[in-house]
């Protein structure tokens, strides 16, 4: 019960301060002053208390992708493991429902992007949703991979199995956490695949979809892009720690764990440069490759060592 | 069982009758007609769905036929359900559709009277046991549906593509005769029934009249590469047309392999692979190639292509469930696959009656010049976002449900010890998510072109017209064909959020499919209910969050204004994003598959003013493999022309010369 309250409260406040360090991290790196932690929260509150301006080309699609966005990310972040392993709502084969819920914001998000009838947006739809198509193979193979060495088919039964085992088992939860990593950065839009900071509409992705939006519609979409990438993030922790840890050191390494994620994107914002579009692919499909590596080395495993959990 | 007789011949004496009745009543009579077979039928469906009980009947007929068994198992019952309710609702539509048609008196007779008939023949096609029989309602079937496609046969494209058609649906049945012929070989019997002997009796040979089965139904089906005729037939055939052939009559093809499968009890595990791999195939490449579609109804159809692949990844994961013995993953697949091909019959007859609603009123099939119908016609819009939302499988839509319980047949077939079942589950893992990800940018491109934005249309280059200033009226289509959109989109939301009730449809059609008889002990899955409580959760959360949002922007000002143009003051509706542009990306990174013919135009003036290009991505199976194969044919039967002369006495010497064969081969044998 616990768990769920924490689960909760790290679910409400946790995405605001991701960005937050993130941006941090990049103004220290430059030598900028920088924004406090806690801006995004900021931007979120004077957004909110904001009117909007809506295209006159839009239709009810425009209106209320926002609110769908916010819903169906927070959907998937239901089944998502948090603290201690444990989800607030999971059930076998949670980790498809998860996929699909990701997949319904992006197909309203890329629709209301559409629906403004700017070639600018219709640019950054196509490549949201041509890229992150390669994504989901890579992240389902690694589960199901994941289900096959635990016997398992849920997140918060199979999370717990992968700690504390034999070497390879902790080899492959390695190379699970790099697929998600890499995951947080396409899904989540950040360098090298796309630059948020970025100001020139024709090199965008994620940003040039949501132009037109402004006031509480920004704030929502905003507010999810980044419960999307704390969701994912949540889920290296539940990889890592062992299972058995107390509730109280387990927050304490899931926030660290979680800030070193959030540390690594702003160092890798501030060193790399974002790839070229025609580049992208290439290291996207880099990511099916680890997670195709991943499932060969589990049926090796298996078979050769007759290992199983 | 009487039932079933009375309903199809309803359908057969509406069918006649309508021709000879003027004006209105015509279409009120085929309404009707319709409506109360349907309702019979689904009476008697839902009866042998919910008791498990087979209805069967025997019939006496002369020669040949003799005794004809018509069988209603459960199994059957199901697509007798699925063709009844979604016929009906075709039938309505189509009064809808042919509004303008019949205004004009185009409509012949023999078309209604052809679509009662393919309906009444796929009815007949489910139920008949008999091999020989079969074999004739399947031609009927073929033969109904190669009319109704001939519609508007004045335009030479739908001559050809029914031509096309025609053509492949005999070579299909090449493979059914060979098939039953071989069954006759070794059992003395041409009914479905004796499989089940041949099966156990000679593994071998019966795998081949397996994969002749295949070929020959999966010729209807449309897996790939028995799908050449299928992109073609589709776009041609008026839209009511295009609904039946797609949610139902490439059905039949489903229902044939999955009533091979029902006489097996452990097929051997290759036979599982081969299904899985070429569904695989054809839910991806059908999935890539309707990507780059600009014609609405011919992407419609390779996204048909896309979902029997998938409908058969169901079928390959449930053998393979019966090959080793899982039968949780066997229930999961072939329930997966069954729910699959209602719920495609559901959102692909939504989508085809859309895309005639569009055709009906723009009168061109082209997305590149369409867009912001969701201003003009904004229940269509609705109906269209639905249906697109659910075949990608998203959630709170049927197709999800469905999606999840394959998924979930193959997760199965993960824990199956053995490390090719094993890859090959998690290879369809990946391989349907991968197809569930080019749904969503084929389905994303297809609704954003033409529904979104502002129309393309009747605008010249010159037209400086402002991509925000463009007339909003609405004029949607008329109340029937809106009226049948909307129920079949309310299906998809309802069999989205209550998957236990469609699932409870598939319990009897999959105790016949895995031959268990016994009170089941089924591993019923009990996530279908986490999943629609977590629906409820989504919706309630959407709701919040859409009232919070709006009460928040209650008192404030909300202005409206253009779109963002990057302060270029003169956006016009031609700058926006087209179709082409939206696959590109996608489609260059698939290169190999994809052919990309490019023709210029050029005009050869001294100061020239119009340059035309053209581009089309074609099937690289019609281009390298069917095309070459029946160009051949094509040059070799000319060696064979002097046989055909066209002059009668030939023909009579012919005859003469069979007769006398024939005499010398009976008394040479006896």
């Amino acid at each position: 019960m616990i768990e769920l309250i924490v689960n909760v409260i790290v679910l409400v406040l946790m995405p605001f301060l991701y960005v937050g360090i993130i941006n941090r991290v990049k103004s220290f790196w430059a030598g900028r002053k920088g924004p406090s932690v806690l801006q995004p929260f900021y931007d979120f509150a004077k957004m909110m208390k904001k009117g909007e301006v809506i295209s006159t080309t839009t239709s009810f699609i425009f209106r209320i992708t926002p609110s769908l966005l916010l819903a169906s990310t927070l959907s998937a972040a239901l089944v998502t493991p948090i603290i201690r392993h444990k989800s607030i709502l999971g059930f076998d084969g949670d980790f498809i429902f998860f996929i699909y819920m990701l997949g319904l914001g992006k197909f309203f998000s890329v629709l209301s992007a559409m629906d403004t009838g700017s070639s600018f947006e219709g640019m950054g739809a196509t490549r949201e949703v041509t890229f992150s198509s390669f994504i989901e193979p890579a992240f389902l193979i690694i589960l199901s991979s994941l289900c096959l060495i635990t016997g398992y088919t849920r997140f918060d039964d199979i999370f717990p199995q992968l700690t504390g085992n034999p070497d390879i088992v902790t080899l492959i939860a390695g190379l699970s956490v790099l697929v998600i990593f890499a995951m947080i950065l396409v899904e989540g839009c950040r360098v090298p695949v796309d630059d948020p900071n970025t100001h020139l509409e024709l090199t965008m992705i994620h940003e040039v979809m949501i132009l037109d939006n402004s006031g509480p519609d920004l704030a929502f979409i905003q507010y999810a892009s980044s419960a999307k990438m704390v969701i994912l993030a949540s889920l290296i922790p539940n990889l890592i720690i062992a299972r058995g840890t107390s509730l109280l050191t387990w927050i304490i390494l899931y926030l660290i764990i979680i800030t070193v994620s959030a540390i690594l994107i702003g160092l890798i914002e501030s060193l790399m440069a974002r790839l070229r579009l025609i580049h992208l692919p290439q290291f996207i499909f880099l990511l099916s490759s680890v997670s195709l590596v991943v499932l060969a080395a589990i049926i090796v495993y298996t078979y050769s060592f007759g290992g199983s959990l | 069982m009487e039932l079933f007789l009375y309903a199809i011949i309803l359908y057969l004496f509406t069918g006649i009758i309508q021709a000879f009745i003027p004006g209105k009543i015509r279409s009120v009579l085929m309404v009707i007609g319709a409506g109360v077979s349907s309702t019979l039928l689904t009476l008697l469906s839902s009866h042998v769905l919910l008791s498990g009980n087979t209805k069967m009947a025997l019939l006496q007929f002369p020669f040949p036929w003799r005794e004809i068994t018509v069988a209603i198992d459960p199994l059957s019952a199901f697509f007798i359900l699925v063709i009844a309710v979604i016929s009906f609702l075709a039938v309505l539509y189509s009064i809808g559709y042919l509004k303008p048609y019949y205004e004009k008196k185009e409509v012949s007779g023999t078309h209604l009277f052809f679509m009662n008939l393919l309906i009444v023949s796929m009815l007949l096609v489910t139920t008949i046991q008999n091999g020989l029989t079969f074999l004739v309602v399947w031609e009927i079937m073929s033969l109904s549906s190669f009319f109704l496609v001939f519609f508007e046969h004045e335009k030479k494209e739908v001559f050809n593509a029914a031509i096309q058609y025609l053509v492949a649906m005999h070579i299909g049945v090449i493979f059914l005769i060979a098939a039953f012929v071989l069954l006759y070989i070794h059992t003395g019997s041409l009914a479905f029934s004796a499989l089940e002997r041949f099966f156990n009796q000679n593994p071998q040979a019966s795998s081949l009249v397996f994969i002749f089965f295949f070929i020959g139904f999966g010729t209807k089906a449309g897996f790939i590469p028995f799908h050449v005729w299928l992109p073609e037939a589709h776009p041609a055939a008026p839209a009511h047309i295009s609904g039946i052939m797609s949610a139902l009559m490439i059905k039949t093809g489903i229902y044939g392999i999955l009533r091979v499968i029902s006489f097996t009890h452990n097929p051997p595990p290759g036979l599982g692979y081969f299904v899985l791999g070429i569904s695989l195939v054809s839910a991806l490449l059908g999935i890539l190639y309707a990507s780059v579609q600009k014609d609405i109804k011919r992407f419609l159809a390779y996204s048909s292509i896309e979902n029997i692949g998938i409908i058969g990844l169901g079928i390959g994961t449930g053998m393979l469930g019966l090959s080793f013995y899982n039968y949780s993953m066997a229930f999961l697949g072939f329930g997966g696959a069954l729910f699959h091909l209602l719920n495609h019959s559901i959102f692909k007859s939504l989508l085809f009656f859309s895309s005639g609603s569009i055709y009906a009123k723009l009168h061109h099939k082209n997305m590149e010049r369409m867009g912001g119908l969701i201003h003009s016609m904004p229940y269509t819009a609705v109906f269209t976002l639905i249906g697109s939302a659910a075949i990608c499988a998203l959630p709170p839509f049927n197709g999800f449900s469905s999606e999840f319980l394959l998924y979930f047949s193959m997760i199965k077939g993960i824990h199956v010890p053995g490390a090719l079942v094993k890859t090959a589950s998690i290879l369809s893992i990946a391989g349907l998510s991968f197809v569930g990800a080019t749904a969503l940018i084929a389905f994303t491109r297809m609704y954003g072109i033409t529904f979104l934005g502002v129309p393309r249309e009747n605008l010249s280059i010159h037209e400086n017209e402002n991509i925000s200033t463009h007339n909003k009226k609405a004029d949607d289509s008329n109340k029937a064909m809106l009226t049948v959109m909307g129920i079949l989109a309310a299906f998809a939301l309802g069999l989205g959020l209550f998957p236990k009730l469609g699932f409870k449809l598939m319990k009897h059609p999959l105790r016949v499919l895995m031959m268990y008889d016994e009170a089941p002990n089924t591993p019923f899955p009990d996530f279908l209910g986490k999943i629609s409580f977590s629906l409820f959760l989504f919706l309630g959360m959407f709701l919040f969050f859409f009232l919070l949002r709006k009460l928040i922007l209650n008192n404030r000002e909300v202005k409206t204004y253009k779109t963002w143009d990057c302060a270029y003051q003169k956006a016009t509706a031609r700058m926006q994003y087209t179709a082409s542009s939206y696959s590109r990306i996608f489609a260059l990174l698939f290169k190999p598959f994809l052919k990309l013919d490019f023709s210029i135009h050029s005009s050869t003036e001294l100061f020239p003013s119009h340059w035309k290009l053209e581009t089309h991505f074609r099937d690289v199976f019609d281009r390298y493999i069917i095309s070459p194969v029946t160009h051949s044919i094509k040059n070799s039967v000319k060696w064979f022309s002097w046989i055909q002369r066209g002059s009668t006495q030939q023909y009579i010497l012919y005859g003469l010369l069979f007769l006398l064969a024939a005499i010398m081969w009976i008394l040479g044998t006896s």
